[in-house]
């Protein structure tokens, strides 16, 4: 673990509240008697009566090869920056023969009108099969653009003045190999298999203000010649089997492809830097990147969950370059010391010391991971809090450390489903269709599920999911969480939870550029710089005083769950308290700025080195 | 049809343990299934193995493993095992507890009551004065072990986990929970700030899993073609890679006698019962490898050594020459 780990990111806020956990204060206790009844609870599923129709497409029902089980990812981003959140999902094809013949599919774009109500409208114009999306600002002009992954296949798309995603052509995401990229309907000898881009993050590696790439990719699987069966040959070779049933092949047993990292020049293009930044970095089959400041320093780490291998926790030292360290913090392998099949990445401070945490979800037989940031390296907490018992049936995907409810304790939330169709018959434990979770997680040790409050909940229906993102989607403060299925429907959960409780939602922005600068230059003078989107600002916000003084910790970044991109807008629940106390921002240029008590139940966007620059009440 | 054909094999299971066995390697191979539908009409009240703790043990995990807890613990509690074989159910119980995430009610089932394992104990006073209750039992360390670790809040469970795992590792080195418990023992080390033994617990968890990948493999390989030679033969070279002489020679025999004509079966079970100390076995099988392959030149340099360990030098010179006249170049003395 890094050494800078001793200081918390408590510390470097400044922020007062001591480590460990606290009782809560009356006003949040979730069994205080000075709290109001609650009212029925949920995340209602109102995707039809919104607009959202989309529908996924994930290869056959029987799912002959592995592209076909991991399903597609979505994403929130402001398009037209009116200051609503809009949605684009990837998209799949019928089989895996029809990436070779063709037609490949577009992304589909759902347009809201302010109020959560949503429109589709056309996509970019790609063609392919799209797994993974990521959002920042890529060219630093000050509106959101969009990073699309999938199989065989990268594209940037720069949003334009008018808010439509444009393609970038020779933006320098796809690699030299000729096999690399897959042309959708070209005709393609076996024996080469294209890359494969699952998650994805657009975050600050180097911290010159423009946002780089980290592409977690998965597997070589040959598009005209996929495994069927058994892999190996003659008297060696090893059926494709889970407990008993023959399955699709892979991921073990298939080669694994390399992580990738690129460095953006702040002008929508990017260089490949994986040998100088990823130096010793193995291939792994990986599907889940989350950027954050595990160690505390100010800058921002990744941790990579690969399937059947190792996770990663990659320590930046500050100028991009990254050391693995998962072993030595304990969140390489489960405590009983195996390589779990890693899937959704989140973090937020679930025990509120000031400390990064880490959602980790896996394998059905597997648990969802807690670990708990700690001064050396990270505790696992999955057992204490239950998480075993709970989750091991259950084959997890995105994961989200939201607070849905309000009242200052993060929830846990997962989307489930198996890989297998064959997960429903007799023995295996577990089921093919299963119902998204959410457990609250509050000052005791213990996750308390949450059970669907009626048909309507998008924790109702057994049926499987894979990617979700989170954000406020129709004004209300609470943030809302959007769903997306394996060949289903997806679900747009909005949040009817903690009515009574106050909240506060922040957004961070760099600091305003100089006029006539365009594009924003890169650090060449060694500095570092903020960029345009905030991404990598972390934000204490105080709330309460004496006993019941806590702090909630929050940190920019998009890449979160699985595949997919969540709000840069940070969510905080504030209780019974109308206000907070006051608000630390640590930007990732080095500044630290504190803002003064304020109202809650409001949007707050802060600039670097401006305060707060607006501000709107909750709808 | 299948529960009588069941019960039929049955009378013999009180001497031949290769059923239960069997199951255990099913469910190393996460195969539940296939010992649920073997076993629960064994264990059953009436079953003839209703009285076996460990057969019920394993049918209880294979419930779980499935799914179905409730009925795993259902039929534990329902159990009746000989007094003997009361441990295996009772460890069993203790799994589920821990699957449950209770580790509380798993250390109350594991440990002997009111004796807390001291911080530092030496593994020699853990074999004098156990602190589990089954100590005969090598599971019953592991998950004792790791109910303290998974307890630990930085009060010290973890250091009094490790000797519980040291122990387990003594007693069951090539169990498939042998990496768990020395990846447990390697981030106890870091947990101290013990580097070195950290990094060295590291080496040998990794060494221990890649092992354990290997042996499932082979396994699974054994099962999918049962009359090809090479998986079996590299179950052997894995159990000769582990220093575990006698079940490379199990896998040999089995193997030989299956396929007489596959020469390197031979010659690993001379390799096995030459590490077993039985140098006649092993030039038996050694000669025979010879009479199947007579050019294979590593063989004779094997029956070389063989022959020169049991006191026949003229025999074991001759053999040496024939090796060198093939090519060979390794001297008959092993370094």
């Amino acid at each position: 673990m890094h050494p800078r780990r001793a200081v918390s990111i408590a510390a470097l806020l400044l922020v007062s509240w001591g480590c460990g956990r606290k009782p809560a204060s009356p006003a949040t206790s979730r069994d205080g008697a000075s709290a109001p009844p609650a009212p029925a609870e949920d995340l209602v599923d109102e995707a039809r009566e919104r607009g959202l129709d989309y529908e996924n497409r994930s290869g056959s029902p029987e799912k002959a090869t592995i592209l076909e089980a991991n399903g597609a990812g979505v994403a929130l981003i402001d398009l037209g920056n009116d200051g609503d959140l809009d949605v684009v999902f990837a998209q799949g094809l019928p089989s895996l023969r029809r990436i070779v013949t063709g037609p490949g599919v577009d992304l589909e774009i759902y347009e809201n009108d302010g109020k959560g109500h949503f429109s589709h409208v056309p996509g970019p114009g790609l063609s392919g099969w799209w797994t993974g999306l990521a959002v920042g600002d890529v060219d630093g002009d000050g509106d959101q653009d969009l990073v699309a992954g999938g199989y065989g296949d990268l594209a940037l798309l720069l949003q334009d003045a008018e808010g439509h995603l444009v393609p970038k052509p020779n933006a320098g995401l796809i690699p030299d190999d000729p096999a690399a990229r897959l042309q959708v309907g070209w005709p393609r000898a076996p024996g080469h298999p294209p890359l494969w881009a699952t998650s994805l993050a657009l975050f600050d590696a180097d911290g010159d203000g423009n946002l780089d790439l980290y592409v977690c990719q998965y597997v070589d699987l040959d598009p005209v010649a996929p495994p069927s069966g058994a892999l190996g040959e003659g008297a060696l070779a090893v059926p494709c089997r889970w407990k008993g049933y023959e399955v699709f092949c892979g991921p073990g047993g298939l080669v694994a492809q390399p992580g990738r990292i690129l460095r953006g020049r702040g002008d929508g293009t990017f260089e490949d830097k994986t040998r100088e930044w990823l130096p010793g970095i193995v291939p792994a089959y990986s599907l889940g990147v989350l950027p954050f400041d595990a160690d505390g320093d100010g800058d921002t780490d990744l941790y990579v969950a690969n399937d059947s291998m190792p996770n990663l926790l990659l320590i930046n030292d500050g100028h991009g370059v990254f050391a693995d360290r998962a072993y030595a913090a304990g969140v390489a392998l489960s405590s009983d010391g195996r390589a779990e099949a890693g899937m959704g990445v989140a973090s937020g401070d679930v025990n509120r010391d000031g400390l990064f945490d880490l959602a980790v979800t896996n394998f059905s037989d597997e648990p969802t991971e807690l670990y708990f940031g700690s001064k050396r390296g990270f505790t696992e907490m999955t057992y204490r809090y239950g998480l075993q018992g709970e989750t091991r049936h259950l084959l997890k995907w995105g994961v989200h450390l939201v607070d849905f409810d309000g009242d200052g304790w993060l929830d846990l939330f997962t989307a489930n489903g198996h890989v297998y169709p064959q997960a429903d018959r007799q023995h295996t434990g577990t089921r093919y269709g299963q119902p998204a979770t959410l457990w609250h997680l509050g000052p005791e040790p213990r996750a308390v599920r949450v059970e669907p409050a009626s048909e309507s909940s998008i924790l109702a229906p057994a049926v499987g999911s894979r990617g979700s993102a989170v954000g406020d989607l129709d004004g209300d403060g609470a943030p809302d969480l959007v769903l997306c299925r394996i060949d289903a429907r997806a679900s747009l959960g909005m949040n009817r939870m903690g009515a009574q409780n106050h909240r506060l939602a922040i957004r961070c922005l760099g600091p305003q550029k100089p006029s006539g600068s365009d594009p924003r230059p890169a650090a060449e003078d060694g500095l570092r710089r903020t960029p345009a989107d905030g991404m990598g600002a972390r934000v204490a916000v105080v709330v309460g005083r004496g006993a019941a003084e806590h702090g909630l910790l929050a940190e920019v970044e998009t890449a979160v769950g699985y595949q997919s991109a969540s709000t840069s807008w940070l969510h905080f629940g504030l209780g019974a308290e109308a206000g907070y106390e006051a608000i630390r921002i640590a930007w990732p240029s080095g500044k630290v700025e504190q803002l003064p008590a304020g109202r809650g139940d409001r949007r707050l966007t802060v600039r670097e080195g401006a305060g707060i620059v607006h501000a709107e009440a909750f709808r | 049809m299948i529960l009588a054909l069941l019960l039929s094999i049955a009378p013999g299971l009180g001497q031949d343990r290769s059923v239960l066995e069997r199951w255990r390697e099913s469910l190393d191979l996460d195969l539940p299934g296939e010992v649920i539908t073997a076993a629960l009409p064994l264990v059953a009240r009436s079953g003839p193995l209703a009285k076996d703790g460990e057969a019920i043990a394993l049918a209880a995990r294979a419930l779980a493993a499935a799914g179905e807890e409730q009925r795993a613990a259902k039929l534990l509690d329902e159990a009746r095992p000989e007094a003997a074989s009361l441990g295996f159910v009772e460890v069993a119980r203790a799994r589920l507890a821990i699957e449950r995430d209770d580790l509380a009610r798993a250390r109350e089932i594991l440990l002997v009551p009111q004796v807390a394992p001291p911080v530092t104990p030496q593994v020699a006073s853990v074999r004098t004065d156990p602190p589990v209750r089954f100590p005969a039992i090598p599971e019953c360390w592991l998950l004792a072990g790791r109910a303290l670790y998974r307890s630990d809040e930085g009060t010290g469970e973890k250091e009094r986990a490790a000797p519980l795992l040291e122990r387990f590792l003594e007693l069951a080195p090539l169990d498939a929970q042998a990496p768990s418990a020395l990846h447990m023992l390697a981030q106890t080390a870091i947990a101290l700030g013990d580097t070195a033994a950290a990094g060295e617990l590291r080496k040998k968890a990794l060494a221990s899993a890649t092992w354990q990948d290997f042996y499932r493999t082979r396994r699974l390989q054994v099962r999918e073609k049962p009359d090809e030679p090479l998986p079996r033969l590299g179950l052997a070279e894995l159990f000769l890679a582990a220093g575990a002489h006698a079940r490379a020679r199990e896998v040999c025999r089995e193997l030989v006698a299956r396929v007489p004509r596959f020469c390197r079966g031979f010659v690993a079970l001379g390799l096995a019962e030459r590490g077993l100390g039985d140098l006649a076995a092993a030039r038996k099988a050694f000669e025979r490898a010879l009479d199947c392959d007579p050019r294979a030149a590593p063989t004779y340099l094997d029956l070389a050594r063989v022959l020169a360990a049991g006191g026949d030098k003229n025999a074991a010179a001759a053999t040496y020459a024939r090796y060198r006249d093939l090519g060979g170049t390794e001297p008959l003395e092993e370094h």
